[in-house]
């Protein structure tokens, strides 16, 4: 079976002399290749839609464009081999998670062969035939890039809207068996509540004890099932995170063997809806505590800074780390590797993170155990208001 | 003399007996009605300390409820309690004048607690 990046290159006509020729080029180009990426950022900038995707400011402009040039340079020099694809791929797919629209790909590629062009015109417009031939390199390493990039969005974007196909059924689904179930719990709970006061004997009010816990843990279902199906936009406030973190932890139930760690900067804030991000390290924590139920062993939960745009919240834990195979489907609903899972837990992590205009990614660490990461923007977007 | 009377309105029966019968224990006087237009009756019929209704009901829903109340009397503390509202619907109960809201499933000991603290200290007119 042929790969993506073999059927493509075949289609396009790019082979190892457009490899060789390209690896040539290279010292005749890269002295430019800042310059390119300046007068890039300053189209990008110029234009409404484009730069709305820049949300870290020049710090992020200065970051992009140490990551073109190294994009131009790995681009020319080569191998074209599968690290390349892979490396070009992830911008693809970098692209969908900051939410830009694909023909901003396309123009961004007519851009940078125009000045690729250019470039060649003035290094080589003395040697026609030398200068044709660059031409034709360039033309096509640039359908190459951009057919790798587009393919990689549309997977990506097919994969997100498959999953908030599946999240807008639940939601209906949710929306209605919890409105559905609540009564019936109330009823349970009520009467649970009205023979306390009868019973009086240790049997009967130990059973009203499991019967009472046991609607709540229905309840919670029910919540994480509405919560998902909520529609509402998050309210934004700036909440301390020491404090946000304590609160959640208030509602996990860890048992002894288990111990917890806060890492936290003295006086970290966040901009988050406190309800949604309470229920998102509720969900994480008792992930990692169950991981760890049987053995013992540590969670910790971890904020800190990741760069100029986001703040990172992590949960990782000692245990024995995500199933491999599960790994890449762990943020999907209904998707669980514990038998008593609802595989909504992680769904909602993901839901959270993304009405946040953030990401959520899961691993498992090199040293062993699970890992989770939502990355939170730490300032509004330009124009939107608290 | 009671700590008052209220209102209890639900169209699950079960769920609406067992408010009042925890009420009762408590030493409330508890009617029930299982919709928006029993309840409306019941309230022109005589008057209440304190009303508590659901939201989706048929015929008339808790909203006509919180209205009924309202055009007697600008003061009685109404309770909603809903399962899933939309934004819209918590608009139109809070134009409509309620005084508090609480999720369903509602916590008994929860509600009860809210019950006495709304009607402590309301003078007996």
């Amino acid at each position: 079976m042929t790969t993506f990046l073999e059927d493509v290159s075949a289609y396009i006509g790019f082979d190892r002399s457009d490899s060789d020729r390209l690896a040539t080029l290279h010292p005749v180009l890269a002295p430019d290749f800042e310059r390119m990426a300046d007068h890039f950022y300053a189209c990008i900038m110029r234009h409404e839609g484009a730069h709305q995707a820049i949300t870290g400011g020049d710090a992020q402009v200065q970051r992009l464009k140490r990551t073109l040039v190294a994009w131009m340079d790995s681009g020319l020099r080569g191998p074209h081999d599968d690290a390349f694809f892979e490396l070009r791929a992830r911008i693809g797919r970098r692209h969908v998670e900051i939410g830009l629209p694909q023909q901003y790909m396309v123009t961004a590629i007519g851009v940078m062969r125009q000045d690729y062009h250019a470039v060649i015109d003035r290094a080589l417009g003395h040697d026609a035939e030398r200068r044709d031939a660059a031409l034709r390199a360039v033309d096509r390493l640039l359908d190459l890039e951009l057919a790798i990039m587009l393919q990689t969005y549309r997977l990506d974007s097919e994969d997100r809207l498959r999953r908030n196909e599946r999240l807008a059924t639940i939601g209906m689904v949710a929306a209605t068996i919890g409105h559905d179930l609540r009564n019936p719990l109330g009823v349970i709970e009520s009467s649970a509540y009205i023979l306390r006061r009868v019973v009086d004997d240790d049997r009967g009010l130990r059973h009203l004890d499991k019967i009472t816990n046991q609607v709540r843990a229905c309840n919670r279902i029910v919540t994480a099932l509405l919560e998902l199906a909520r529609a509402k936009p998050p309210q934004l406030s700036t909440v301390d995170a020491r404090a946000l973190v304590k609160n959640a932890l208030v509602m996990v139930a860890v048992p002894d063997q288990v111990q917890l760690e806060i890492d936290i900067d003295g006086d970290h804030s966040l901009l988050v809806d406190v309800g949604l991000l309470e229920q998102a390290i509720v969900n994480l924590v008792t992930n990692a505590v169950q991981a760890l139920a049987r053995k013992g062993g540590l969670v910790v939960i971890r904020v800190h800074r990741h760069d100029d745009a986001f703040d990172a919240l992590t949960v990782f834990d000692n245990g024995p780390g995500f199933d491999p195979d599960m790994l890449p489907r762990v943020f999907e609903p209904l998707v669980t590797s514990r038998p008593s899972g609802t595989g909504l837990g992680l769904a909602l992590v993901l839901s959270v993170a993304e009405r946040h205009r953030g990401v959520a990614v899961a691993e498992n660490r090199a040293e062993g155990g699970a890992l989770v990461r939502i990355l939170l923007p730490s300032k509004l977007p330009e124009g939107a208001a608290a | 003399m009671t700590p008052g009377s209220v209102l209890i309105v639900d169209d699950n029966e079960d769920l609406a007996e067992n408010l009042g019968e925890a009420l009762e224990v408590e030493g409330f006087e508890c009617a029930i009605a299982h919709d928006g237009d029993s309840a409306i009756a019941k309230l022109a019929d005589r008057r209440f300390d304190l009303v508590i209704t659901d939201l989706r009901m048929t015929p008339r829903d808790g909203i006509a409820v919180v209205q009924a109340v309202r055009s007697r009397s600008a003061t009685t503390p109404v309770v909603l309690m809903t399962a899933f509202a939309g934004e819209l619907q918590i608009d139109q109960a809070r134009k409509a004048g309620i005084t508090a809201m609480v999720a369903k499933p509602v916590d008994t000991s929860r509600l009860v607690a809210l019950v006495r603290e709304q009607l402590d200290g309301e003078p007996e007119p």
